[in-house]
């Protein structure tokens, strides 16, 4: 289409090249021809505009549909309008509006078009965008996305706290382009991004949370840990044990990876009937005060099927309670230490 | 002629009598008191696990020395020192006041504290718990490094422990001597210690182990005496300081079994001394003094 309007605006606009400069008559004559043959030009441009504004809004969330800017750029060219008429004598304004209207017919060619056709169409075959929309309860949530595969081109984001989304530009192709998305506290995912339309990923629809598994230190653990010892997650995988948390001068607590918690009543409920009847009511309560604390572990996420093992760590290094799971699909892995019996 | 025990009440005492004492046995002066070896045992995994190899070596040694220099403050008539390796042996044991044998959940609930051990007076281990170093309400508090410990340690030593617990459960069966000189008249044991030497003061209780010959063999005899008086030659008016030089007289306690068969046996000369033990003991004087804010000499105290 933008070929035929070139062709067909190349055809017209001949006469007036060729006699442009000779006398009035032939000028008026071809000045009416090339106002009209420069009307398909400028309704090419509008469109070209047009897509270009549904692109932009697409994938920058920006475009002259939002209310505001337009408003603000009419105002503007009228307000420019109408102070340049007030200043410029009317025979200078005429001439003004002549040469400029002849610029942009001269700038308007349908070569010009034709290149900025084709570069609007590369720009939109190959960029593209992912579009990570949250709710207020995911604010600040750390964002990452890469091509799957190419780890090591990560681009990391947080959802911003008001309108709860991330956006990130991505090189794609015309048939689209596979990028893995983790968010804190959801199980990553990948996605097919195509050019022009992008991916919009709503978190909890398009990616499931990921399940928060709660380490509760024993009461013998709490009190090593007060004293100066450590807590030691490890991932284990395939026999072996790699350490993915570390970590020493916690506050005595309950510690969590993944989402923070909500603890239902009927948790606590349980832990207290667990420990009643072991230890002096004051000691359950303290217990219990220390297990409601939630303390985030910074480590990624947990899969159903991922195998961890806790363990905490006296200030000797001696291993005072110790808990190994399997992660299951519940929301909530309540993970007891128990005691090391030596 | 018998010995003749001076001061037979109380001293000092202005009895202008000097007596040259004269024994059919062999005078049993400056014998050694006994020497008891104290020994720290950190044997609850509470504390194990959160001190090193080397910090409960160490600690165990400090404390040992610690328990020996108190217990030497206040009950003077055995030596304590920190060993593990003399004939008498108390272990202080660190461990669970209900500890069962393999441990159990309700162990939670249990206050840690020190156990007390002799060992070295029969094949049977005498024990008494003795001091709560820990209670259930303190489940939570952290166990603290080696010198919080110890001086928590000091600290119930001289707050809250029960020496008298100790000397009558547990050193009462540690011989105060294996000699003594046997006097029939008045009956009693002439002990090989002055008071300064044992800080045994007047009324302390003894038991007197001995055996008499029989048709039938050796029969052990028990009896009680008190400590009475000092014998040996005082001035006209002695002062205490001179009255702690003299050796102890014990004096056989009147009206108890085998009074009058122990009393022929000492005056024939038939009666093999075994051991004295101190059942009651009422420290003198001579004891390094204890201030007042750590508790008296032997405290009544509960653990």
């Amino acid at each position: 289409m933008i070929l035929w309007h070139a062709s067909s605006i190349s055809r017209e606009e001949k006469p007036h090249r060729d006699g442009g400069d000779e006398g009035d008559q032939p000028v008026s004559k071809s000045s009416k021809s090339s106002a009209e043959s420069f009307l398909p030009r400028a309704a090419v441009l509008v469109v070209f505009v047009i897509v270009l504004d549904l692109w932009g809004s697409q994938h920058f969330g920006l475009g002259f549909r939002n209310p505001g800017v337009i408003a603000g750029v009419v105002a503007a060219i009228a307000y420019a309008v109408n102070l340049v008429g007030r200043l410029v004598p009317k025979s200078e304004r005429e001439n003004a509006g002549e040469r400029l209207a002849g610029w942009i017919r001269r700038a308007l060619t349908p070569e010009v078009l034709l290149v900025l056709g084709t570069a609007m169409l590369l720009l939109m075959a190959s960029v593209s965008s992912v579009t990570v929309i949250g709710d207020t309860a995911d604010a600040n949530t750390r964002i990452s996305v890469y091509p799957v595969g190419s780890p090591d081109r990560v681009r990391v984001d947080s959802l911003s706290s008001a309108p709860g989304l991330a956006r990130f530009l991505v090189l794609s192709s015309a048939l689209g382009r596979t990028f893995r998305v983790e968010a804190s506290g959801y199980l990553p995912a990948a996605f097919d991004v195509y050019p022009v339309v992008g991916r919009k990923i709503r978190l909890g629809r398009d990616m499931s949370l990921a399940p928060t598994v709660l380490f509760r230190p024993s009461v013998d653990a709490l009190r090593s840990l007060a004293g100066g010892g450590s807590l030691h997650v490890y991932r284990i995988e395939g026999g072996d044990k790699r350490l993915v948390v570390d970590t020493t001068g916690l506050e005595p607590a309950a510690y969590y990876i993944g989402r923070p918690p909500a603890l239902p009543s009927s948790t606590v409920k349980d832990w207290e009937r667990a420990l009643s009847g072991q230890l002096p009511p004051s000691v359950i309560d303290q217990t219990i005060l220390r297990w409601k604390t939630l303390v985030a572990l910074t480590t990624g996420d947990v899969a159903p099927g991922v195998s961890l093992m806790a363990e905490v760590v006296s200030r000797a290094g001696k291993p005072v309670a110790r808990a190994e799971v399997v992660v299951g699909e519940s929301r909530l892995v309540d993970v007891p230490l128990m005691d090391v019996k030596s | 002629m018998r010995p003749t025990p001076i001061l037979p009440t109380r001293w000092p005492s202005l009895l202008p009598l000097a007596v040259t004492l004269l024994v059919s046995a062999t005078p049993a002066h400056a014998q050694e008191r006994t020497h008891v070896g104290v020994q720290f045992i950190l044997g609850d995994e509470l504390y194990r696990s959160e001190l090193t190899g080397a910090e409960i070596t160490q600690l165990e040694t400090d404390a040992g020395s610690l328990l020996a220099a108190e217990l030497g403050r206040r009950i003077g008539y055995l030596d304590f020192r920190p060993s593990d390796s003399a004939n008498y042996q108390v272990q202080f044991v660190v461990a669970r006041r209900s500890a069962a044998p393999g441990g159990t959940a309700a162990d939670a609930l249990a206050q840690i504290g020190v156990f007390a051990r002799l060992r070295g007076t029969s094949p049977m281990t005498r024990e008494v718990y003795w001091l709560t170093l820990r209670r259930p309400e303190d489940a939570l508090m952290p166990v603290g490094t080696p010198a919080d410990i110890l001086d928590q340690l000091r600290l119930k030593l001289r707050l809250n422990a029960d020496y008298n617990l100790l000397s009558d459960s547990l050193l009462v069966h540690v011989p105060l001597a294996d000699s003594a000189t046997s006097l029939g008249d008045p009956f009693g044991w002439l002990l090989p210690f002055s008071r300064d030497e044992v800080c045994l003061d007047l009324q302390s209780r003894l038991q007197i182990v001995g055996t008499v010959p029989s048709q039938i063999g050796q029969l052990e005899r028990v009896l009680t005496a008190e400590i009475t008086s000092v014998s040996g030659t005082l001035p006209s008016q002695p002062t205490s300081s001179e009255v702690a030089r003299f050796l102890l007289f014990g004096e056989a306690e009147q009206g108890q079994q085998h009074y009058e068969e122990l009393r022929q046996a000492v005056i024939a000369g038939k009666l093999t001394l075994r051991a004295i033990y101190v059942i009651k003991y009422q420290p003198s004087p001579c004891l390094q003094p204890v201030s007042p804010g750590e508790g008296p000499l032997v405290s009544g105290g509960g653990s």
